[in-house]
């Protein structure tokens, strides 16, 4: 803060930059030379001078001006102290010392005069000692207990902080009161309130500890607390449901006041949570999680100028995806269908819009996400790799205000809508693409008929009805349509609504109720020439009821417990005929139902200050259920239509098959030092259901399959490891993460497996194990001009499927590199500000080419060449890299202004890197030939108009 | 059904390459396991319910990717000379088809790698029949049971004026077809398109030269215009179709195929300059034949830029006899088949214009030889000698005004005024003119 303010330093005030900051920082180097030259000097007491004047609420400013014109003393301070101090007293010749005791009285200033430089220092919150504490030197001498004299016998020692040992840079380190060389104590009061940042509201049961000592307080209804602290260094750890856990450092010089401002937010261990953007102050924790705040990633260039949390999570460690242009996203080498995305507590099939290109959420609307890729938290199950919990923001309850963008491709607008003061409010946020226009205005008549286009909106209510009770309420909507053919046009859509209820039951247990609904869904309407035009449909459904609990139970232990239930449906596939010409039969896939379960139960254990371990418990429950067909093939021989043995059929409701079987989550942290941790975790999950897919990579038309008789839960087990340490005062963060990861009945398909509309998939797939290894290495800058983060991970990914019968192996039942194992990744994602308002950024990727299956040779068949291919993913394509740059103005920051605006101008692949997305083999002709396939292989360039009201 | 939809995605890459930029482009493959000699058996086998001879092709597979298939034609470089075919055919095998009845049907290798029945016969609907082949390394190999699923009859074949999907004019032939019996419900379509070929700049004379020793022999030759012996004006060309085109009407109540389009034609091509005609069949197939063939298709067509087919190994419905794993290619297969075979004119669908011919034809001259001090073309007598133009006239000014090097005679690239070089003189014994 005192950088800024240099403008503002008085020319008297000769306090130059270099001591003032180091008179700000307190820092100890200056208090131990001030302490040790200090009986060079005279003291304070001895001082002659005289002083008249009569203030009446006189800046103290003002009044120490006047004081210097009458001594020839200087005073040394800052600026910022006296601010809006005034006096309001008259003196007749009285000392200086009284002069400055009786004008500091009611400040939090003390003050040490140096007669021999004829200097008087000010000094917020602390005193000079002028001696040393007793037993400084070992002194053996005893300290009378009752001893209430004015030698400072009772003083405790002076607090030494060294700025660099803390653990926490959120907030900065509180001074409480002013200390009194009259009425030095032990310890002292301290008081406050813990508010609500956002609301202002007054936050009750908030936990207070004293780090180090079992003192515990809680806040009242008011949100008021009372502790008593020590003199000198304390930290206070302080924790709720549903607020953002913190720790705030203080130093006790007297009594004094600390009002809490606590920020909203999931429960956090005592973590440090990294940020995506080190620009806001903020700083959480991280154990196999990480954290992308929508916001804050508006500086990272990405293509066409978009927002998307979900392509920053992709330049993080250990979150890649099979390629520029896939979809979906492969966490820790697992499966993309292997991660549980949830949008305020619903589950979304599909969160990306056009093939993967950009994200199904609005930026504006979505506060950010929460990544648990290695310790899941129990509350979360039925996904092997990972859950990316992405949280909608609450609108704003005050004014409307709104936020929009326009880039070349999509528009999009948010507004917030306050219901009642302080209290509820609405969000509507609405997206859409106009790609269709330059397809249209394309000299090119095949293409008129095409379109691409994609929307999606959502809404959320949030209502704080009082101290107890919270709701919260998200409907959203999202479709894309395209057309591949002029004669057949596919869309697939998202639908989902949740409902959540935040409830303070009592002091100690909070609850939250949520039910939530959620439905993916693609269909194909195909109007050709032929007799065969139909609609072709596919659903999925599911309803989720969900009750957790949180129970602070001692200082030692906090349960969280609950449970949840889910319900699906699946329309698998149906076929209809589309008008009267055409001879399509409908054809209906039974439904298939299912119910899926959860209980846990987990206990938060603080050993002590440096050990603590998260121990969960979860009982996972899966059940298949009719009305169904179910077939059974003959023990031990591969699924086909030969080894039928029996079909079953089961009555609507009817058990076909139940799954399940217990969960562990156990995470462990120790603190080597209060910047250098280590953690571990171990956890088991299950997965029920399962994306057929045969495609190399994920497509729009992939279908969810539930668990059956003949297809068995997908099962995980991973172990990860991890050093986290931070330097220069939190400025950077440096973790390494190792993980190793097994997973078991993972699905694959036989060689060009017909999957859609089959009513017997289990001929189709196989079902295998997988490993993934990999060490995970981030290097974050996450304040200053030049900010951002480096991350390196290697990794592996391997499948394996294997049987006595051939038919069920892929390359000989030997492990194989999935289409995603790219052992090297590399992301460095960089800003750079120059200005408050203009800031550059650059990304660059670097990853290893994925693996492919290539042709080995050709044989004649039919009059034409045919490839014949290598063992699966024998290959590997060239590697990837890319550069984008960026430049970001934030527009003036005028209160009066209609709109605040903020203009992204970007460049995606700078280098004209054509990267190769897949690389694939036609017979054309009767000739063979290699074709190589990119996305993006030419620098993008994008502008996009950002405004905020 | 759909499946084969979702594959011709061309224009999907167009439509992202106008917003995106995305790029398809043709790369370099490089012939991989060089020293992998190992090569596999391909079998293939069609085999029918029409009293006919039989037909086997064993070849097998090869270590190249750069196939030496090229079919441009360059007028200045003798027929013959360049690779055409590149299979290395198995030869020597023998082959026979046994029934479940017990009877056996010999195949005997007619030219290399093909095998035909040493006499007419046709498969039975609900019989099934193996396929038994002895390489002459001693191997020998069997293939699954197969057997005739049903018959269908073919109810039309028509052509009619359309467009492609890229949007171009043209000609597209459809098929409708009704069941006869048994299982209809997987089909696929070849054809074989016979064309009409006029040489555009046809005379009815031709060079004759001898006593010719090349280049340097510019004294003892004779060269002499004189009136043609064979008939090289017009000729017939007779293709077979090489994509697969597989149809499943599973789900399509009564099982009748209706205007399923077998070929599209673009209006600029000569192919159908003249006279045309197309003989479809229809194959009633298995389902295991119908999905093997997708699965081919689906690894060699154009793809969906964004999600590709997972590629792998396809294997032959043909194993070892004594069990043990050795890759074969192919298929062998019995279908019920249907024919018919429609002829068809340019004019009744374009009236107004005519495709050009396959090759830019322009009258060219040149002296007999040339000295090497001269800067002209190739002299007239070398590519007499290589068989590379045909007689068209005497000189004539007005024919070749810039002429650097005139010599005595008019010429014309021999593919202008030999229509041997694209089809055979012969009328085929179906052929019909109007």
């Amino acid at each position: 803060m005192i950088n800024h303010r240099n403008n503002d330093c008085k020319p008297h005030a000769i306090i130059t930059q270099n001591l003032s900051f180091r008179i700000l920082k307190l820092n100890a180097n200056l208090l131990l030379i001030l302490l040790l030259l200090a009986p060079l000097f005279y003291s304070h007491a001895q001082d002659l001078s005289t002083i008249s004047g009569q203030y009446a609420a006189a800046p103290l400013e003002e009044v120490i001006l006047d004081i210097e014109k009458q001594t020839d003393y200087k005073f040394y301070f800052l600026d910022s102290w006296t601010r809006g101090i005034t006096v309001s007293s008259s003196y007749k010749n009285e000392s200086l010392n009284s002069v400055l005791q009786s004008i500091l009285d009611n400040t939090t200033l003390n003050y040490y005069i140096l007669t021999s430089s004829k200097r008087i220092i000010l000094l917020e919150n602390t005193i000079v000692y002028d001696e040393l504490p007793k037993g400084f030197f070992g002194n053996e001498e005893i300290v009378s207990a009752n001893s209430n004299s004015q030698d400072r016998n009772n003083a405790p020692p002076p607090t030494f902080y060294n700025t660099t040992k803390r653990t926490k840079r959120e907030y900065d380190v509180a001074k409480i009161g002013k200390s009194d060389p009259n009425n030095l104590q032990e310890t002292y009061l301290l008081t406050g309130r813990a508010i609500n940042s956002k609301t202002g509201d007054p936050i009750q049961d908030l936990a207070i500890r004293v780090k180090g000592t079992n003192q515990i307080t809680v806040t009242d209804v008011t949100g008021n607390y009372k502790l008593e602290l020590p003199a000198g260094y304390n930290i206070l750890s302080v924790r709720a449901m549903g607020i953002e856990s913190t720790e705030r450092e203080l130093i006790m010089f007297n009594n004094g006041n600390l009002d809490l401002l606590m920020e909203e937010g999931l429960q956090q261990l005592d973590e440090v949570v990294v940020e995506a953007d080190a620009f806001k102050n903020v700083e959480e924790a991280i154990t196999g999680s990480e954290q992308i705040d929508s916001e804050n990633s508006k500086n990272i260039p990405l293509v066409l100028g978009e927002r998307d949390i979900l392509q920053v999570a992709k330049a993080l460690p250990g979150i890649s995806s099979a390629g520029e242009g896939a979809m979906g996203l492969n966490v820790r080498g697992g499966k993309t269908d292997q991660n549980l995305v949830l949008l305020d507590d619903a589950v979304i099939y599909n969160p990306q819009h056009f093939f993967g290109i950009f994200q199904a959420l609005n930026p504006f609307t979505t506060k950010g996400v929460d990544i648990y890729k290695g310790a899941i938290p129990m509350e979360f199950g039925g996904r092997l790799s990972s859950v990316f919990d992405i949280r909608t923001k609450n609108g704003n309850e005050e004014k409307v205000s709104g936020e929009g963008s326009i880039g070349p491709v999509t528009a999009n607008l948010a507004l917030e809508i306050p219901l009642e003061k302080d209290k509820s409010s609405l969000i509507v946020g609405a997206r859409g693409a106009y790609a269709d226009w330059i397809l249209r205005s394309l000299d090119d008549e095949a293409l008129s008929n095409s379109n691409a286009s994609f929307f999606d909106g959502i809404l959320k209510y949030h209502n704080k009805i009082n101290e107890k009770n919270e709701v919260k309420a998200t409907a959203y909507y999202s479709r894309d349509a395209f057309s591949i053919t002029s004669d057949s046009l596919y869309n697939y859509d998202n639908r989902l609504f949740s409902v959540r209820w935040d409830h303070r039951i009592n002091d100690k247990t909070n609850s939250a109720l949520i039910v939530d609904n959620s439905n993916y869904g693609f269909g194909i309407d195909f109007d050709g020439e032929t007799n065969t035009d139909f609609n072709l449909d596919y659903s999925i459904n599911e309803t989720e009821l969900k009750y957790k609990l949180r129970t602070l139970l001692n200082d030692k232990n906090t349960l969280d417990y609950g449970g949840s239930a889910k319900y699906y449906s699946v329309n698998p596939g149906s076929i209809e005929p589309d008008g009267d010409q055409s001879d399509v039969n409908s054809q209906f896939i039974d439904n298939e139902q299912a119910i899926e379960g959860a209980l846990y139960v987990g206990d938060e254990i603080t050993f002590n200050d440096k050990l603590s371990v998260n121990l969960g418990v979860r009982y996972a429950f899966f059940a298949a259920m009719g009305k169904s067909t179910q077939r059974t093939y003959e023990n031990g021989m591969p699924k086909n239509e030969s080894t039928v043995q029996d079909t079953i059929s089961y009555s609507s409701g009817e058990n076909i098959k139940t799954y399940g079987g217990p969960e562990l989550r156990l995470s462990t942290r120790y603190l080597f030092t209060p910047d250098f941790s280590v953690k571990a975790s171990l956890n088991n999950s299950y997965q029920f259901l399962h994306t057929l897919s045969n495609n190399t990579t994920v497509s729009p038309i992939d279908t969810w399959k539930l668990s059956d008789l003949n297809i068995e839960p997908q099962k995980g087990y991973q172990a990860s490891l991890g050093f986290y340490k931070n330097f220069k005062e939190n400025e950077y963060e440096v973790s390494v993460e190792a993980y190793y990861k097994k997973m078991e009945n993972v699905l694959d398909f036989k060689t060009g497996a017909n999957l859609f509309l089959n009513e017997n998939v289990e001929t189709q797939v196989l079902q295998g194990d997988g490993k993934a290894y990999g060490v995970e290495f981030l290097l974050k800058k996450k304040s200053g001009q030049l900010n951002g983060w480096l991350s390196y991970t290697y990794s592996r990914s391997l499948y394996r499927f294997d049987s006595e019968f051939s038919e069920e192996r892929i390359n000989n039942g030997e492990f194989f590199p999935s289409n995603f194992d790219k052992p090297h990744d590399v992301s460095v994602i960089t800003n750079y500000r120059f200005t408050k308002r203009y800031s550059i950024s650059a990304n660059f990727v670097y990853q290893t080419g994925r693996p492919i299956t290539y042709p080995i040779g050709t044989f004649r068949f039919n009059n034409s060449d045919f490839v014949a291919f290598s063992e699966r993913n024998e290959f590997r394509i060239p590697d990837f890299y890319r550069l984008d740059l960026g430049l970001n103005i934030e527009g003036n920051h005028k209160k009066k202004k209609l709109a605040h605006s903020f203009v992204t101008i970007s460049v995606y692949n700078v280098l004209g890197r054509n990267n190769p997305y897949s690389v694939f083999f036609v017979t054309d002709d009767g000739e063979v030939k290699a074709l190589q396939s990119s996305i993006f292989s030419i620098p993008i360039p994008s502008i996009t108009y950002n405004f905020k009201f | 059904m759909f499946r084969n939809r979702f594959l011709h995605n061309s224009i999907l890459i167009l439509l992202v390459s106008a917003i995106f930029s995305a790029c398809v482009e043709e790369i370099e493959i490089d012939t991989l396991n060089e020293n992998d000699s190992s090569t596999s058996l391909v079998v293939e086998a069609v085999l029918t319910n029409e009293a006919i001879i039989q037909k086997v092709y064993l070849s097998r597979s090869s270590n190249r990717l750069d196939l030496e298939t090229d079919t441009i034609y360059n007028p200045y470089i003798p027929l013959g000379t360049r690779p055409f075919d590149s299979v290395d055919w198995e030869i020597g095998a023998s082959v026979k088809l046994q029934s479940e009845n017990g009877e056996e049907y010999i195949f005997t290798e007619s030219e290399d790698g093909i095998y035909h029945s040493n006499s007419p016969f046709a498969l039975q609907m609900g019989v099934n029949y193996t396929l038994d082949i002895k390489r002459n390394n001693g191997q020998e190999y069997i293939s699954d049971a197969i057997t005739i699923q049903g018959t269908s009859r073919i109810t039309n074949v028509y052509a009619e004026k359309a467009e492609n999907d890229s949007g171009e004019e043209g000609i597209a032939i459809y098929v409708d077809s009704e069941p006869l019996e048994g299982n209809t419900e997987y089909f696929k379509y070849t054809y074989a398109e016979t064309y009409k070929i006029v040489a555009p700049l046809w005379q009815n004379f031709e060079f004759e030269l001898t006593n010719y020793d090349g280049i340097d022999d510019v004294v003892d030759y004779d060269l002499e215009v004189v009136e043609k012996e064979k008939e090289d004006r017009i000729c017939y060309n007779t293709v077979s179709s090489n994509t697969i085109d597989v149809l499943s009407t599973a789900g399509v109540s009564e099982g009748n195929v209706s205007k399923h389009k077998v070929r599209f034609i673009t209006k600029d091509n000569f192919i159908i300059a003249q006279r045309y005609s197309i003989l479809v069949q229809q194959q009633v197939q298995s389902a295991d034949a119908n999905s093997f063939y997708k699965i081919l298709q689906s690894f060699s067509q154009s793809d969906n830029v964004f999600s590709q087919i997972q590629p792998g190994a396809i294997y032959a419905n043909v194993h070892r006899k004594d069990g043990a794993f050795e890759n074969v290619y192919g298929q062998v297969e019995a279908v019920g088949v249907a024919n018919q075979r429609i002829f068809l004119n340019y004019e009744d669908f374009f009236p107004e214009e005519i495709p050009p011919f396959a090759f830019n034809c322009g009258f060219e001259t040149a002296k007999l030889f040339n000295f090497p001090t001269d800067r002209c073309p190739q002299g007239l007598l070398e590519r007499i000698d290589k068989a590379t133009v045909s007689y068209y006239s005497d000189y004539n000014e007005g024919l070749v005004p810039d002429a650097s090097c005139p010599g005595p005679y008019i010429f014309v690239p021999r593919i202008c005024g030999d229509c041997t070089l694209l089809g055979s003189n012969i009328v085929p014994d179906f052929w019909m003119e109007e």
